[in-house]
């Protein structure tokens, strides 16, 4: 692991934060969208004993953002980080999107798994950006965070709440379906809570459109050191998801 | 200075343990050849079968307070795959390999004692203690004698190094005196603590595997320092190593070198740190360890 240097850590609601960090030349070049790394606290704790995976938000000009919730014991030693302190980072990590993206392209994030396609529209050509559409849904208006940056991009930004305070009113997913009537996606990358890949997955069977689901779940190592991450395949054996993803073909997997 | 384990000759005390830094194919995208061999006496590989094991189904890993539990379930693709896709680039590496080898039965282990022994391979760990695995495993810790003949069996056909990986449950002194009077050169003390964690209520996920990382340390010191004051054959120690401290106290308790496992899932850099600070430690108190390394 290396330290490196925090910039700011903002909080945006009572429960997410925007974390930045001070990155080296060598780093910025090796990252690319979809990869993630993990960070530790460097105080020499252990408790939590694992540093915790994270993807790339954003990263520019020497600046890596990633956009955390907080949900444990880890999350909240985060969230309390000063500007000014080191936390240790090893990066990168996983496999980055695919590189064989048919467009137009859907984006879609539930909750902060919409972290990663910061980076990925940062990347993307302005053409590219023409054929992509990010969809975007959390519970409510003020969960939804980011929104000028993701406007920023200019691609067609589709929003939806659970209870209708902002956007559409349902899940994201339920927006998508609406949307598919009219318009066409060649590929669509999705990332959030199981429930939500699983559904999708349902929903776009037999649609002829290709889904990758960015998955999640306890990392020890991250490094395929351990062999713990494991996600079945459907061809039987297991995905690494830390080394083999985190964005998997959802068609290839069981979940 | 060398860092003698019985006939097992090591440039550093620091051993980096089995399962914990996987087949060994992404090992250097993240650790230099020179790092390792600066810093690292041994590897010992991932626990292997004669046939491939897929593993255990997930839940395979649970976070506890200063540890993990494991459920790994010995996932390998089998010695022969293993020997020819995975093994030419560790052995270029020019650091002694010591073959983690799990059987189900004692004919198993002595085929894959041989197979190691036609390819010239000369140190072995014969893992009697893995947690996670139905058959094997664990379920020869609970009686000597098995492990006596076992042993017996292997040596037959094995006349290189044989450290015995033991479980910190059961008999573990009498499975020890059984090693030693079946001809082992040295044990390997231990494996994981059987443990079982709760992942959710509802689904209620369970987990039940074998505890490691700095929780297990102290468990695992006062088990050396009892079977070292025992027992004549060299000891290696597992358990909870992050420090060079860590490392240290098992020297002086008797151990001969030292497994680093959980710490590097934490950072793969961990062999490095633990070593630069086990030298450091070995200028002030080296002359605390009667062991008589040169
Ligand atoms: C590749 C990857 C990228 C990620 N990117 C982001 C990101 O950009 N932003 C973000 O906010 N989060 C991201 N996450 C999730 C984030 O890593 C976790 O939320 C974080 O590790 C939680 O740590 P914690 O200590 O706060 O919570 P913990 O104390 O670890 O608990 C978190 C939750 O997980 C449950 N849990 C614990 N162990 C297990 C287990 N073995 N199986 C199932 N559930 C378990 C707990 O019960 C609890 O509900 C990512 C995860 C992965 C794998
Ligand atoms: C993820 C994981 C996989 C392991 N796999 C093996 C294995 O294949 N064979 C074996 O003998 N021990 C295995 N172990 C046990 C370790 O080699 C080590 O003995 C144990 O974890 C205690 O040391 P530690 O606290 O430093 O990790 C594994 C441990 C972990 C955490
Ligand atoms: S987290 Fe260890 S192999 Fe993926």
């Amino acid at each position: 692991m290396k330290k490196a240097l925090v910039i700011e850590n903002e909080p945006l609601t009572e429960r997410i934060g925007l974390l930045s960090l001070k990155v080296d030349q060598h780093l910025c070049m090796a990252f690319n969208p979809g990869q993630f790394l993990k960070i530790g606290l460097s105080d020499g704790r252990f408790d939590p004993l694992f540093p915790r995976p994270f993807t790339v938000h954003s990263l520019q000009k020497n600046t890596l953002r990633i956009l955390y919730q907080v949900v444990g014991k880890g999350t909240r030693a985060l969230r309390i980080i000063k500007a000014g302190s080191y936390v240790e980072v090893l990066a990168p990590l996983g496999q980055p999107y695919p590189k064989d993206i048919e467009f137009p392209l859907a984006l879609v994030g539930g909750g902060v798994g919409v972290a990663g396609f910061g980076f990925l529209l940062e990347r993307l050509s302005s053409q590219r950006r023409k054929e992509t559409a990010l969809y975007y849904g959390a519970s409510k208006r003020s969960d939804l965070v980011r929104l000028d940056y993701f406007k920023s991009f200019e691609v067609p930004l589709r929003l939806a709440t659970e209870d209708g305070s902002l956007g559409f009113k349902g899940y994201i997913t339920d927006l998508l379906e609406k949307d598919l009537k009219e318009r066409c996606f060649r590929t669509i990358i999705a990332c959030g809570p199981l429930p939500m890949l699983k559904r999708l997955k349902e929903s776009l069977k037999g649609s002829g459109i290709k889904l990758y689901l960015s998955l999640e779940n306890f990392m020890a190592c991250g490094t395929g050191f351990c062999m713990g991450c494991v996600l079945p395949k459907r061809s039987g054996g297991y995905v690494h998801l830390c080394k083999d993803g985190p964005t998997l073909l959802a068609e290839e997997i069981e979940l | 200075m060398t860092w003698k384990v019985g006939n097992l000759e090591l440039k550093t005390p620091i051993i980096i343990a089995s399962g914990t830094w996987g087949l060994g194919d992404t090992l250097l995208q993240y650790l230099t050849p020179q790092e390792l061999t600066y810093a690292v006496g041994a590897l010992v590989t991932k626990g292997l079968s004669l046939e491939p094991m897929s593993g255990n189904p997930p839940p395979r890993l649970m976070e506890t307070p200063c540890g993990l539990i494991n459920s790994i379930g010995l996932e390998n693709p089998g010695i022969k795959t293993f020997l020819e896709d995975y093994y030419p680039r560790l052995r270029e590496l020019k650091i002694p390999l010591i073959f983690n080898l799990h059987g189900n039965s004692e004919e198993e282990f002595i085929r894959l004692a041989e197979i190691l022994r036609e390819v010239g391979e000369e140190a072995i760990e014969l893992n009697i203690s893995c947690p996670n695995v139905k058959k094997g495993g664990i379920s020869f810790s609970q009686s000597p004698e098995v492990v006596f003949e076992l042993i017996r069996g292997v040596r037959k056909v094995f006349e290189g190094f044989i450290a015995v990986k033991l479980s910190p449950v059961g008999p573990v002194m009498e499975t020890a005196l059984a090693c030693e009077s079946a001809g082992a050169d040295a044990l390997t003390i231990a494996n994981t603590y059987p443990a079982l964690g709760i992942i959710s209520y509802e689904p209620l996920r369970i987990i039940r595997g074998g505890l490691s990382g700095p929780a297990i340390k102290p468990l695992t010191l006062r088990l050396i320092t009892e079977v070292s004051s025992r027992i004549k054959l060299p000891i290696i120690a597992s358990g909870g190593v992050m420090s060079g401290k860590d490392v240290f106290d098992y020297l002086l308790m008797g151990a001969s070198a030292v497994q680093i496992g959980t710490a590097n899932l934490i950072d793969p850099w961990s062999p490095i740190k633990i070593y630069e600070e086990i030298k450091e430690l070995l200028r002030s108190y080296g002359r605390l360890l009667d062991k008589g390394n040169t």
